[in-house]
């Protein structure tokens, strides 16, 4: 008699037509901010499938001329492919230039080569780089005195390219004979400017060098490098460079960089430990039959025992336990995954150590994939599973915060993918503004840890079917209750500000919605200015920066097209104003962070700063990239 | 587009990388809203599919170490930050007591001297999937001044000041305690050698048992230069093992198997070895293939097998392990009588994996899902079944349509479940047409599907409910054989008994619906909904003392239930017992305020007890809820008419409302009786004697009701208006027996 009851029970799978079963395979595994490789590969394929047009979700803001983002059919296809052409061949000079630097090469003709016969460039003297930084670390920039276009220099006969990388590159000191040790250097051509024989490429660069004497350097720039094509067969050449941007920064301290790895002793080289962790996530998947290669496992950190040393949870794909890791006196762990109860084989994204019945021990939380697991703690390290939350199941990121100010704990789980339905639809569309996702809930505590879903008589139900990954608390309009801002794949985020335990959305208001691939949140006052600031991790895609600033590319929707370079700008950093926020994602030099996943708002150095750290990568696979 | 979709999830699957070696990032604050590029010194400038990362002083040495997940191995870092110029710390632990325990959303501020404050927030969760220390940890620079001062802003609304807070040192504050403690130093300073976890790099065979269990593809193997012909598996356990000439260590496995065939098979198992050679694209071809097998005088059976069955077996790997590229050489599958894949061996397999793996096979899925793992643990969900239906659309998609038609078959249940599901959310969206034809298309998948067969039953006496009589008798007697189904399927179901019940009762079958419900209530004796039925049923035949005893039963079991309370202060309403009436009514009232049906039956018991106020505005908020309500019109008109307090009396107004009820329809005694009463009170007395005679014929004679008329009617007679009199029989209510 009761639909739902029986739907509950069976655990039915959501209904999926067949034929888009494959489509919806992306989703599953929930590949983020794929819209401009899709517009490549759609590129390829032809015509606009009926089912999407009749299911536009367009922003009403945009031409009516042409609704659909998959497949605009303002964009100049030959154009992009052009440009993607270009870069792969100029990518093929610059790592030449890239292993003579590794190689530590001390003749600079080896490269001249790759330069044509009209290369001209300025002389760059880095020993007038401007210092910026001293202490603990040694930061230096192009300095306001620098004459990074020296005309004279144009015409110099002993211009060359091998001259101008020395240069380039003589902060790192000279490398040592046989010294080629642990240099490193990363190009990225982020943008393609082409006109008919002459083309200009933006191209971030990083170099990173070991000295003799431990210390480290690494130089981060970016260059306008002009190319002059050379027909079909032969690669291009480079015929002059100019510099935008320059940057070298040095540790001093005595251990060469300021972290160091030391997991191995951390883990008493535990025999199962190291089995479960030495091998990555696609070993395992390929043996417990758990095709889930996302890696999306996170962890939290705790202090299960009550002993003032913080531990470890560590969420893991199914068929392998989490591991509980509790810190012993002498800063290793030591695994109680089975003596807690908590060595659980299911589907975990994260968990979350929280007091959730005020009785001053820890208690945990897991996003399992079936229930959202809460474990009470029954005293020193052993918990018991008290409640199974349905409606959070698969949850992805987890948080807590008191938003009803009544003394307890209240959770709140984003939910990424849909849980019933995807046969309507099942892959997230439009890919720039999103709201076919999961559904994110917030449980409200009843002091006791018994927990009610009361997202929608909150008001939390607003926009909340975006494909949300993470969410943090804050509350940033100092009005003393709690606000969440919510990081949402595909499109816009949230910030619900509380007003007396009801939430609305603010984030268009403020100026934080972001629209682009949010992957995390966290806040930290960076700027001592007393206000809450945010950042927000994207998704930095060097091919999106390309493709997306091409004259062909959504010639007649100039704000879609303007929405699609913000897509792949990358991290974005948000200051806390009285008002709206105020992005200072480009200005404060803090956005590049590639594919970033968890960020963290930290001070590194204890200099009373909140530094910046971006953990990132999507998939590493045995074939390289092909997009 | 879909075009585009696929190719791209082929690419993912054949194992390509997708921003891939992308390394962490670090970057510096600077103090101006500006940072330095850090990424490399840091040291955190791994190559690894980072995902989750947390802050911790781990060690309590003053600075924040950190801990990251990966996709890629090494999966665990803990990264000691080794940071050591003149910058100095202070933290703090913090305790909430009006607040949550943890103290998260506390706001701690810490000021050195002159100098800006610093703020940071207790938060748990932030970043992306992690959860960072809830020790706060502030860095204070080369700090020129030893004094600090601390303010706490708790959750609760709380503030504390603290002055003298000293540098380097590791605070415990409790909300609302003015002591605040330093922590006890660690006993042992963690000295933890520099080394990572390895990254263990390649595996060598590759074991995996099958779990869920699911059937091979069709396997059409040639053997010996006949007719290709379709594989079937006699022996209780089959291990098809796939070889090619040109493999080097194919041929050292066939040779071991060969030496050890006599006692494999006398533990059931049966070797079948496929060559590939000629379908795999290598220069070999079957007669290399015939030559080899001559060498190593093969005791068991082999053939060759097509490019095709290698395609779908790929098609396979990518769906089972995430990587859509052949079997490497050699694999073997363990097959057993049924056709159904148990174990995967990619690589050489051991004789002592072989036996072990098959003395586990008889185990449930439950246990065999348990050994999937070398390291032990527990499960909480109930185990998977193998998605058919998914298969059914590769092998489709792929131009294999025996294979997709194999597993359509086999997920015929599992496809009958899905239309029932979208059926659902047909009726969640109103769309009961197209649930019916999913239900019934799910029963034409799955004829045993009871929970098809009941939400179709269920479907149709909504639909009855709505349609003609013709139809609607028709849809009836269909949802009555469908809970009949359900019911042969699922003997004891108990809301199919209801259901049935249900039916009967409206088909006007009482003691066939009396029956259902006794059998339902034998199932689930705390059904109050079903004594509440069965309650009706009783009343519908004069069994007042049955109907009284299954709603007290019910109420017994759900004292607080509106509704039921409502059901049976309906009931006692009827039987006059007015004052066990109003009680369960309040009941009722309290619980549904807004309810008209309910507001107008507490109307009625007050009215009857006497509480003619209370009554009045009950039936003003039940109109106010349902302005079509001509009883609680009438009943309210009667108040304003009749109303010993004149205070509550408004005869113009009572004539009106009753005049629009008699408009609208109401034409029975009690309306007329109203009328005649208002228009006494407004003083019209030819009139009311009029409306009251005309009410007067359609009264039983010598009834109560009857002779409460005639002394109205007298009173209009002597030119008096009526007013209401405890003793008085009221004209819509039953009088008492």
């Amino acid at each position: 008699m009761q639909p739902v009851s029986i739907q509950r029970e069976l655990q039915l799978p959501p209904h999926r037509d067949t034929t888009r079963y494959r489509q919806s395979i992306l989703l599953r595994f929930s590949l983020p901010g794929l819209l401009l490789s899709y517009l490549i590969l759609a590129g390829c394929s032809g015509s606009k499938p009926a089912n999407l047009s009749e299911t536009n979700i367009g922003d009403p803001t945009d031409d009516k001329s042409s609704p659909s983002v998959l497949l605009p059919s303002d964009t100049n296809f030959d154009q992009l492919a052009n440009v993607e052409d270009f870069e792969q061949a100029a990518s093929k000079q610059l790592k030449k230039i890239a292993e003579w630097i590794e190689q530590g090469d001390n003749d600079p003709a080896s490269i001249n080569a790759l330069s044509s016969p009209s290369y001209h460039s300025p002389k760059w003297d880095m020993t007038q780089l401007e210092t910026v930084r001293d202490s603990g670390f040694k930061i230096q920039r192009i300095g306001s005195s620098m004459d990074l276009f020296n005309a004279t220099a144009e015409n110099d006969p002993s211009a060359s390219l091998g001259a101008a990388w020395q240069q380039l590159l003589s902060p790192l000191g000279k490398p040592a004979e046989k010294n080629a040790l642990g240099r490193r250097v990363k190009f990225k051509i982020s943008r393609v400017l082409s006109e008919t024989d002459k083309v200009e490429t933006e191209v971030i660069v990083s170099v990173f060098a070991r000295h003799e004497n431990g210390t480290s350097r690494e130089i981060n720039s970016t260059l306008n490098i002009q190319w002059v094509r050379n027909g079909q067969k032969t690669l291009p050449q480079i015929e002059s460079i100019i510099i935008k941007d320059y940057e070298t920064a040095q540790f001093n301290g005595t251990s060469g960089v300021t972290f160091i790895d030391r997991t191995g002793d951390f883990i008493q080289r535990d025999k199962d430990l190291l089995n479960q962790f030495s091998h990555g996530t696609e070993y395992w998947t390929s043996r417990l039959m758990q095709g889930d290669y996302s890696g999306h496992f996170g962890l939290a950190v705790g202090d299960i025992n009550g002993d003032q040393l913080d531990d470890i949870y560590v969420c893991q794909p199914a068929g392998l336990p989490n591991r509980l890791l509790v810190q012993q006196p002498n800063g290793q762990v030591k695994d109680l995954s089975k003596k807690s109860g908590l060595d659980i084989l299911d589907q975990t994204r994260s968990a979350l150590f929280a007091d959730l019945d005020n009785d001053g021990d820890q208690d945990l939380l897991v996003a399992a994939a079936s229930f959202l697991l809460v474990y009470e703690n029954q005293g020193g390290t052993e918990l018991k599973l008290r409640d199974k939350l349905f409606e959070a199941r698969s949850a992805y990121s987890l948080s807590a915060a008191d938003f009803d100010q009544d003394g307890d704990l209240d959770i709140y789980a984003c939910g990424y993918n849909p849980l019933f339905g995807a046969g309507q639809f099942p892959f997230a569309y439009p890919f720039h503004d999103a709201n076919n996702g999961g559904r994110n809930v917030l449980y409200q505590n009843d002091g006791q840890g018994n927990f009610q879903d009361v997202t929608d008589s909150v008001g939390l139900n607003e926009n909340n079917t975006r494909f949300s990954m993470a969410a943090a608390w804050e509350d940033f309009d100092v009005d003393g209750d709690l606000d969440l801002y919510v990081a949402n794949d595909f499109g816009r985020n949230t910030l619900y500000e509380n007003q007396g335990g009801q939430f609305q959305n603010v984030a268009g208001p403020r100026k934080v919605e972001d629209q682009s691939f949010g992957m995390s949140v966290d806040w930290a006052d960076v700027n001592h200015d007393g206000l809450p600031d945010l950042y927000v991790s994207n998704m930095f895609s060097s091919a999106g920066n390309r493709v997306s600033f091409q004259s062909g590319f959504m010639s007649r929707q100039p704000k879609l097209q303007s929405r699609v370079q913000y897509m792949a700008r990358g991290n974005s950093l948000f200051l806390g104003a009285t008002d709206s926020f105020i992005d200072a994602s480009m200005d404060s030099n803090a956005w590049m962070g590639r594919w970033a996943w968890s960020s963290k708002l930290v001070d590194l150095d204890n200099d009373s700063w909140d530094d910046v750290v971006v953990a990132n990568g999507y998939l590493t696979r045995k074939l390289p990239d092909d997009l | 587009m879909r075009k585009s979709h696929s190719q791209f999830t082929t690419q993912m699957r054949q194992g390509n990388s997708f921003s891939g070696k992308e390394r962490n990032c670090a970057f510096l604050n600077l103090g101006n809203s500006q940072f330095a590029n850090v990424s490399s010194v840091s040291g955190l400038d791994f190559i690894d599919d980072a995902r989750g990362l947390a802050t911790t002083d781990w060690d309590r040495d003053g600075d924040v170490d950190l801990l990251f997940a990966n996709r890629t191995a090494p999966r665990l870092r803990y990264m000691q930050n080794e940071y050591s110029g003149n910058h100095q710390f202070v933290s703090f632990g913090l305790e909430g007591r009006e607040s949550n325990r943890d103290g998260i959303g506390a706001r701690v501020t810490v000021t050195q001297g002159d100098g800006n404050p610093i703020s940071k927030t207790l938060r748990a969760g932030s970043g992306f999937l992690s959860q960072s220390s809830k020790r706060l940890t502030f860095g204070l620079g080369a700090a020129s001044d030893n004094q600090l001062s601390l303010q706490i802003n708790w959750p609760s609304g709380q503030s504390q000041t603290f002055n003298g807070i000293k540098p380097n040192q590791h605070y415990q504050v409790i909300e609302g305690n003015s002591d605040i403690k330093v922590l006890e130093p660690r006993e042992t300073k963690p000295r933890l050698a520099r080394g990572s976890i390895p990254n263990a790099g390649n595996p060598g065979t590759v074991a995996a048992l099958c779990y869920p269990r699911m059937k091979l593809p069709i396997t059409t193997v040639r053997f010996n230069d006949q007719a290709p012909q379709q594989l079937k598996f006699t022996s209780s356990l089959t291990l098809i093992n796939l070889w090619a000439s040109w493999c080097g260590p194919c041929l050292s496995e066939l040779k071991e198997f060969s030496v050890q065939y006599d006692e494999l098979k006398n533990n059931g198992l049966e070797i079948i070895a496929l060559s590939t050679d000629g379908a795999d694209g290598k220069q070999t071809t079957a007669a290399d293939a015939a030559s080899a097998a001559a060498k190593l005088k093969l005791p068991f059976r082999w053939g060759s097998i097509d490019r095709s069955w290698l395609e779908k077996m790929t098609l396979l790997r990518g769906e089972l392990f995430g990587l859509q590229q052949p079997f490497p050489m050699p694999t073997s599958i363990l097959v057993d009588q049924k056709g159904e894949m148990r174990a995967f061996y990619l690589g050489v397999v051991s004789l002592d994996q072989l036996r072990r793996d098959i003395q586990r096979l008889d185990q449930s899925d439950i246990e065999i899902r348990k050994q999937l793992t070398p390291l032990p643990g527990q499960w909480i969900a109930v185990p998977r079944t193998i998605d058919n239906l998914k298969f059914a659309g590769v092998f489709s998609d792929n131009g294999y349509p025996d294979d997709a038609n194999q597993y359509d078959q086999l997920a015929g249940g599992q496809k009958a479940r899905q239309f029932y599901n979208a059926a659902l959310t047909s009726m969640a969206n109103n769309r009961f047409q197209d649930a019916q034809s999913q239900l019934i298309e799910a029963i034409k998948l799955d004829e045993s599907f009871a929970p098809a067969h009941l939400v179709l039953a269920n479907l149709m006496v909504k639909l009855a409910s709505t349609s003609q009589a013709a139809s609607s008798t028709r849809a009836l007697e269909f949802a009555k054989r469908e809970y009949q189904k359900t019911l042969e399927l699922d003997d004891d179901n108990f809301d199919a008994l209801v259901g049935l019940g249900n039916v009967a009762a409206r088909q006007g079958k009482v003691a066939n619906a009396m029956e259902s419900f006794e059998a339902s209530l034998q199932i689930n004796p705390d059904s109050w909904q079903v004594r509440v039925l069965l309650g009706r049923l009783y009343i519908s035949q004069k069994k007042i003392s049955e109907a009284m005893e299954q709603l007290t039963l019910a109420l017994q079991s759900q004292p607080t239930n509106g509704d039921l309370a409502a059901e049976y202060g309906a009931l006692m309403m009827q039987m006059g017992q007015y004052e066990k009436a109003i009680t369960a009514l309040r009941i009722a009232d309290d619980t549904k305020p807004n309810d008209p049906k309910i507001s107008r039956l507490f109307a009625d018991s007050l009215l009857a007890t006497g509480e003619t106020k209370t009554a009045r505005i009950k039936y003003a908020s039940a109109l106010a809820n349902n302005p079509r309500d001509l009883d609680s019109r009438i009943r309210l008109a009667w108040i304003m008419a009749t109303a010993e307090d004149e205070n509550l009396r408004d005869s113009k107004q009572a004539v009106q409302l009753v005049q629009q009820a008699i408009s609208a329809g109401s034409s029975d005694a009690a309306a007329r009786q109203t009328f005649a009463a208002a228009l006494a009170s407004e003083g019209q007395f030819q009139q009311a004697i009029q409306q009251q005679s005309a009410a007067m014929q359609m009264l039983p004679r010598r009834s109560t009701q009857f002779n409460s008329a005639t002394r109205r009617l007298e009173l209009y007679q002597a030119g008096k208006p009526y007013r209401q009199k405890d003793a008085d029989a009221i004209p819509f209510l039953p009088v008492p027996e």
